[in-house]
């Protein structure tokens, strides 16, 4: 049951700008297995999107994958031409982005946006196509799908707009979907609803999703193996509850005690000093080593390597903290 | 004793007509020219008294922001009554505000946009200080603003940069200095921290929380996210298309929501590790349209426990248990 999906090593996409090199993902490993729900969080710039991008093979310039390896089902993403990768895009992975309001286009019907992928990716009659587009309304809780494929993006809510997109990224059955923050622009009560749908489509379906996103409250209600990210690398990787409840890397302690409970009332919250530093200009040792109240001189000196504390669980830190 | 800010029947609508030829619609066969108002604000009743922080929320477009620039009269009120401190201000023009807005201060959401571009950091907290006619010279002035700067955090030699050299944090740290220069007794916090990283946030939150505990002033403080609001309110107030849907003290409306809505919010909320202890309660369907509000109670179209008198009558914010008070029929029974 468990066959490894997504294996990504030693990934680096870097940005050239004139001001110099934006090492936006610096060295990330991970995999992912089949109908597995895999979390990526932290804070803005930290590289979360692009290691989605990369993966879709949708990295412009200045953005380029300079070295590593993405193998989806055995294959090497990296070396696939073009045209092969657009095979894969939308049929095998599928994608949801964050903005509901600019990923549709406001000129086509959502039948026809809806019909792309299949016209794209299968040979389904206009009629078949039509039946399975119903199907799929039906299925994200999109009431009078007959009447609301003629609607154009502008006439649904941002909620409705989201489930539409969901609906377009199942279309084709992908056996991955890579949602980027798919409810940072929704309601609090609109979010639960889009996550329970999402949740229970996954697993329905037996796809697998990486979900992207900085809300940690989001990621440990969604999610079964969670990665942190900070500045380009992985700090932290392991299982929900490996980082939720038993975490030991300092930034993700910090994170986590930087979250206001909602069951109880803290006098204070924990919080983790001054700022993430210039990613053009990280420090030689630890990037995490400025801001944290662990260090010693050993982290200003080098990088620490992710490393095993127990099996699966794993932090890239020279002194991680016990619990 | 007076509370400190008291609003009654408060009112706030907005105009969105479009131009004359999209006004014209054809309905039941007759030409007609109509308006389309936004109810953004529909009778709110609240108190905040001294020393105490009350934490607004509810989801966006339930018109708590626009609360919060009626009081500051940035918008000018549709109907009901401002008072600060006993004192009627609901018909104050700009002038008589001056004064006022010694007392009020205000910080907002967007760090990028609240801070003039143009204007060095010494001068953005200096202004409110000069413009309110403070006794003090320019030199005892200078000295306030970088005693204030220093307390939030930020150094002598960011006093001649510009907002754009900062980040979101600091930037809010300078928003919240500029408010506390003038000393005032109420500071509204429009989604202070909503726009900025967790860590950072924890950051903000945890330095306006103690400048509350040294200058001993008041919050009004907006936001959508239910877990600060759970840290930092004393009493609540949740909003639901332009009412005032429940009030409480924050631990009891957290512990024990009486409403549907506040109970559908937060069992919607997620969190990390523990949960509240409430019934889950889903609602179906997305806030209605503010352009025409449902009859009745505004929350009936989504609620699972809608009977008859919630379409015909609008249900009342009344207390019914010390402390607490909800707009609901249920609780009638």
């Amino acid at each position: 049951m468990t066959d490894t999906l997504l294996h990504i090593r030693g990934l680096k996409t870097y940005f050239h700008t004139f001001a110099g090199v934006i090492k936006a993902v610096d060295g990330v490993d991970f995999s992912v297995d089949e109908g597995e729900i895999l979390g990526v969080v932290g804070e803005s710039g930290c590289g979360k999107s692009v290691v989605g991008f990369s993966i879709m093979g949708l990295t412009e310039p200045p953005g380029r994958i300079e070295s590593g390896e993405i193998r989806f089902n055995g294959v090497n993403l990296l070396d696939q031409d073009e045209r092969k990768m657009r095979k894969i895009r939308g049929q095998e992975i599928a994608m949801i982005f964050q903005d509901p309001m600019t990923s549709l286009n406001p000129l086509y019907t959502i039948q026809d946006q809806m019909e792309e992928v299949m016209k794209l990716h299968s040979d389904m009659s206009a009629e078949q196509r039509k039946k399975r587009c119903m199907e799929l309304l039906a299925e994200v809780g999109i009431s009078q799908p007959e009447t609301r494929l003629k609607n154009y993006p502008h006439q649904f809510s941002g909620g409705m707009r989201q489930r539409v997109i969901i609906a377009i990224a199942l279309a084709s059955n992908p056996k991955l979907v890579i949602a980027d923050e798919p409810t940072t622009a929704l309601d609090v009560t609109i979010q639960s609803q889009i996550l329970k749908l999402m949740k229970r489509l996954v697993r329905e379906h037996r796809t697998a999703m990486i979900l992207i996103t900085h809300d940690l409250a989001v990621v440990s209600e969604m999610t079964d193996k969670i990665i942190v990210m900070y500045c380009g690398r992985i700090v932290e990787k392991g299982t929900r509850d490996d980082i939720i409840s038993r975490c030991r890397h300092p930034y993700t302690l910090g994170l986590l005690g930087s979250i206001p409970k909602l069951t109880s009332r803290q006098k204070r919250l924990l919080q983790i000093s001054g700022m993430v530093p210039n990613i053009m200009n990280l420090p030689p040792g630890c990037s995490f080593a400025p801001r944290c109240d662990y260090v010693r001189d050993r982290c200003r000196d080098m990088p620490p390597e992710l490393v095993d504390l127990e099996p699966g669980h794993k932090a890239a830190c020279y002194y991680p903290v016990e619990r | 004793m007076n509370h400190l800010l008291e609003i009654n029947e408060l009112e706030q609508r907005f105009d969105v007509s479009p131009g004359f030829f999209d006004r014209l619609k054809i309905r039941n066969g007759r030409l007609r020219y109509q308006k389309s108002i936004v109810h953004a604000v529909n009778g709110v009743n609240f108190q905040i008294d001294r020393g105490e922080v009350f934490g607004l929320v509810g989801e966006s477009g339930c018109g708590k922001s626009t609360i919060a620039k009626t009081i500051i009269k940035l918008y000018e009120p549709v109907a009901g009554q401002i008072k600060i401190d006993g004192e009627d201000i609901t018909s104050y023009d700009y002038k008589k505000m001056i004064p006022v807005r010694k007392i009020v201060q205000m910080i907002f959401q967007d760090p990028y946009a609240s801070l003039n571009p143009r204007i060095k950091v010494l001068d953005i907290i200096t202004e409110p200080m000069a413009i309110g006619g403070a006794a003090l010279g320019k030199a005892e002035i200078r000295e306030k603003a970088m005693e204030l700067l220093s307390r939030v955090g930020l150094g002598k030699e960011h006093v001649n940069r510009y907002p754009h050299q900062f980040s979101g944090g600091q930037r809010q740290r300078i928003g919240i200095a500029r408010a506390l220069s003038v000393e005032p007794e109420l500071v509204i916090a429009d989604e202070p921290v909503s726009a900025l990283d967790v860590s950072i946030q924890a950051q903000i939150l945890n330095l306006m929380m103690d400048l509350k505990d040294e200058f001993g002033f008041s919050y009004l403080f907006i936001t959508h996210d239910l877990s600060v609001v759970r840290h930092i309110s004393d009493r609540i107030g949740v909003m639901y298309l332009g009412f005032l849907v429940e009030t409480g003290p924050c631990d009891d409306v957290f512990l024990n929501p009486r409403h549907p809505y506040t109970k559908a919010l937060l069992s919607a909320a997620p969190s990390v590790g523990e949960k509240l202890h409430i019934d889950p309660l889903d609602i179906k369907g997305e806030v209605p349209t503010a352009l025409e509000l449902p009859p009745g109670c505004s929350f009936q179209t989504r609620c699972p426990f809608a009977f008859d008198r919630c379409i015909q009558e609008r249900p009342r914010l009344i207390s019914r248990v010390s402390d607490r008070m909800e707009a609901c029929h249920l609780l009638d029974n």
